[in-house]
């Protein structure tokens, strides 16, 4: 098979911004019941890989815009000994921009955000883990809430989902450009590393919180942080300013799709604090700004001006050894600038009932930046929320009042684990 | 489980994953083991070594522009040494240490090699061995091991895709001397051309489907 595929609009962005800083690798996990048996979890790997073709690819490079192609070599299942979302090298994967983890009763897929999104990488783990179940023997069934290993691969989940939702290809300039954001500074880890702090929560119970503060699950957990990135900064310089949090949009809710590719928007929500703002006022702008940033004309906008810009001559006819550090240089200057931290939230998936019962939670892991070096992400299956921490400086104290005062304000049960990168006994 | 009395959470590790502070020994609280132990000395030696190796070239450069000052400060040799250094530290870290695409290795080797000898030869006087023999079959030779490789892999070869253009563009580089009048020898510049011609005829016929199918992609807007 000699498949290749054009990269998606968001996906040239990854290809262009990735480096030792930045490894734009992130991961999607669950925790099943028992533990994994790689024998079991390779044998269902091999199926599923030929179901996802966009997924195993290997990069070319090209003059304009690099590309991908059908990847012949075995996707391998390795044994979790790395911290989470390491750089993925090509060479030593056999070329592959995804990896399959497993550790204990954990199986994670790590993927270089240039192939997919989080709901994607969702509908990837899914499949696998319901193959590796197959595997085992377990009686399980799709339900229609899993793609099915024995289906053939469908066209519109190759799709570029930007480019067939975009109505105008008009290029139109961008709104004004967003003011920076406070950046949280810390001591980089030595030697460089992630370290993951999950804080497990009941989902419905936080949603019904949540609900009753007037917002959803994550304009709660947004304005939490808002408010203790805030808290900690004054502690630190006794200043006050913008708080931004950047929250992925996925774009399959409005516009339909069941792309495998990279379909998302992203809406930074700003506030700016002062001593005076109480979480109640934080709730209330970060409900109205998710609203309006996640309103259909809004995203419209951002989708058409997303294709029109990439549709430009004069951006498709430079090489890419002067496009990428020109889009470099814009994503870290405009875009990493406006922001204070990213907030991923996958939702709730949702899993067949049949398969339930093997499956205990999940975790999200989106890798931090330079300039935002702590990340949050959050994944919901079987009732139980994961909200993951992944930061690259030695600082904690954010994260720590994050936990602390949700389980004051909210009284809900919290359960933490962490990684252990770069803690001192 | 183990409860943190200072954040109020619940953990299964013999520490607070938010505070540090100790909850449980090792041994009572051996229940689930989450992630794996990370061996972070192996990754601190291996950052040290590429530093340290990074300090020592530096390290000896300046050592050598000191000497060169004292004793002959009429002659700068110390250029020699330096470019000497990059060429070693280029090769260590890419063509020995990386696991790099092996085309990518052959054209990084021929473009640091061209640059260490164009500026020997400059430091000699004018540029004069380099770009008459030494280049032109340096390219000559880099081709040829790239054809090699692709032959040895044949199905497989359309990783070399773009190294081999560049490559092949490469011979051309030495003809460009010479009308130039950087090169004054026409025959080797001739034959690197040629050569490079060759094999890119050579690509056309034996393998124009897959050469015509990358060209698309190599080069999609």
């Amino acid at each position: 098979m000699d498949q290749w595929y054009r990269i998606d609009n968001t996906g040239k962005i990854f290809h262009a911004v990735s480096d030792a800083t930045n490894s734009s690798v992130f991961r999607v996990s669950m925790i099943l019941n028992e533990k994994i048996e790689p024998k079991y979890l390779q044998d269902a790997l091999d199926i599923v890989a030929v179901r996802f073709p966009t997924l195993t690819v290997r990069v070319r490079k090209g003059l304009f815009w690099d590309f991908m192609e059908h990847n012949d070599e075995q996707l391998i299942v390795k044994k979790e000994k790395e911290h989470p979302c390491t750089p993925i090298d090509r060479k030593e994967n056999n070329a592959y921009l995804i990896r399959v983890l497993y550790f204990e009763k954990r199986i994670s897929v790590e993927i270089f955000h240039s192939l997919t999104d989080g709901g994607g990488a969702v509908e990837f783990l899914k499949t696998l883990i319901f193959q590796y179940l197959k595997e085992k023997g377990s009686e399980v069934e799709t339900e229609g809430l899993v793609l099915s290993p024995d289906d053939s691969p469908k066209p519109e989940e190759m799709e570029d989902s930007f480019e067939k939702h975009a109505t105008s290809h008009a290029v139109t300039r961008p709104g004004k450009r967003p003011g920076k954001a406070y950046q949280i500074q810390g001591t980089a880890f030595d030697p460089p590393g992630i370290n993951v702090i999950h804080g497990v929560v009941d989902a419905g119970e936080l949603n019904a919180f949540a609900k009753s503060e007037g917002t959803t699950l994550t304009g709660f957990l947004t304005s939490l942080l808002i408010q203790v990135v805030h808290d900690e900064r004054m502690t630190r310089d006794l200043t006050d300013g913008q708080v931004s949090i950047a929250l992925p949009i996925s774009l399959r809710r409005q516009f339909p799709s069941t792309t495998l590719r990279n379909f998302f928007s992203v809406a930074n929500i700003g506030v700016q604090m002062d001593g005076y703002m109480h979480l109640e006022d934080i709730i209330t702008d970060v409900t109205g700004q998710l609203i309006k940033k996640t309103d259909k004309d809004t995203l419209q906008t951002g989708i058409n001006r997303f294709v029109s810009l990439q549709k430009s001559l004069w951006i498709r006819g430079v090489p890419v050894f002067i496009k990428y550090p020109l889009m470099k240089f814009g994503f870290n200057q405009i875009g990493e600038r406006a922001k204070t931290m990213t907030l991923s939230n996958l939702g709730n998936t949702r899993l067949p009932e049949s398969m339930k019962r093997y499956v205990d939670r999940m975790e999200v892991i989106l890798y931090p930046t330079r300039k935002s070096p702590i990340n949050c992400g959050l994944g919901t299956v079987n009732d139980k929320l994961t909200i993951t921490f992944a930061r690259s400086i030695a600082e904690r104290e954010i994260i720590q009042a994050f936990f602390r005062r949700m389980r004051t304000i909210t009284g809900l049960e919290i359960t933490v684990y962490s990684n252990e990168w770069g803690e001192d006994e | 489980m183990n409860q943190c009395p200072n954040c109020d959470i619940t953990t299964s590790q013999s520490r607070c994953p938010l505070c540090r502070t100790k909850l449980a020994d090792a041994e009572a609280s051996k229940m689930t083991v989450w992630y794996p132990e990370y061996d972070i000395k192996e990754q601190k030696i291996r950052t040290r070594i590429s530093r340290l190796a990074i300090l020592l070239g530096s390290l000896a450069v300046l050592i050598c522009f000191a000497i060169n000052l004292i004793v002959i400060p009429q002659f700068l040799w110390v250029f020699y040494v330096a470019v000497a250094v990059f060429y070693v530290l280029v090769s260590l870290s890419h063509t020995i240490l990386s696991a790099s695409h092996i085309g990518g290795k052959i054209t990084a080797q021929v473009i640091s090699l061209t640059i260490l000898l164009l500026v020997i030869d400059f430091m000699s006087g004018n540029l004069q061995w380099s770009v008459d023999y030494v280049v032109p079959f340096l390219i000559i030779a880099g081709i040829l091991v790239l054809s090699i490789s692709i032959l040895r892999v044949r199905l497989n070869w359309t990783g070399y895709f773009s190294f081999l253009m560049m490559m092949l563009l490469m011979g051309f580089v030495p003809l460009i001397f010479y009308i130039t009048g950087v090169a004054t020898v026409l025959w080797p510049s001739v034959t690197a051309g040629s050569f490079a011609v060759t094999i890119f005829a050579l690509l056309v016929v034996f393998a124009k489907q897959t050469f015509m199918t990358q060209l698309g992609r190599r080069f999609h807007l």
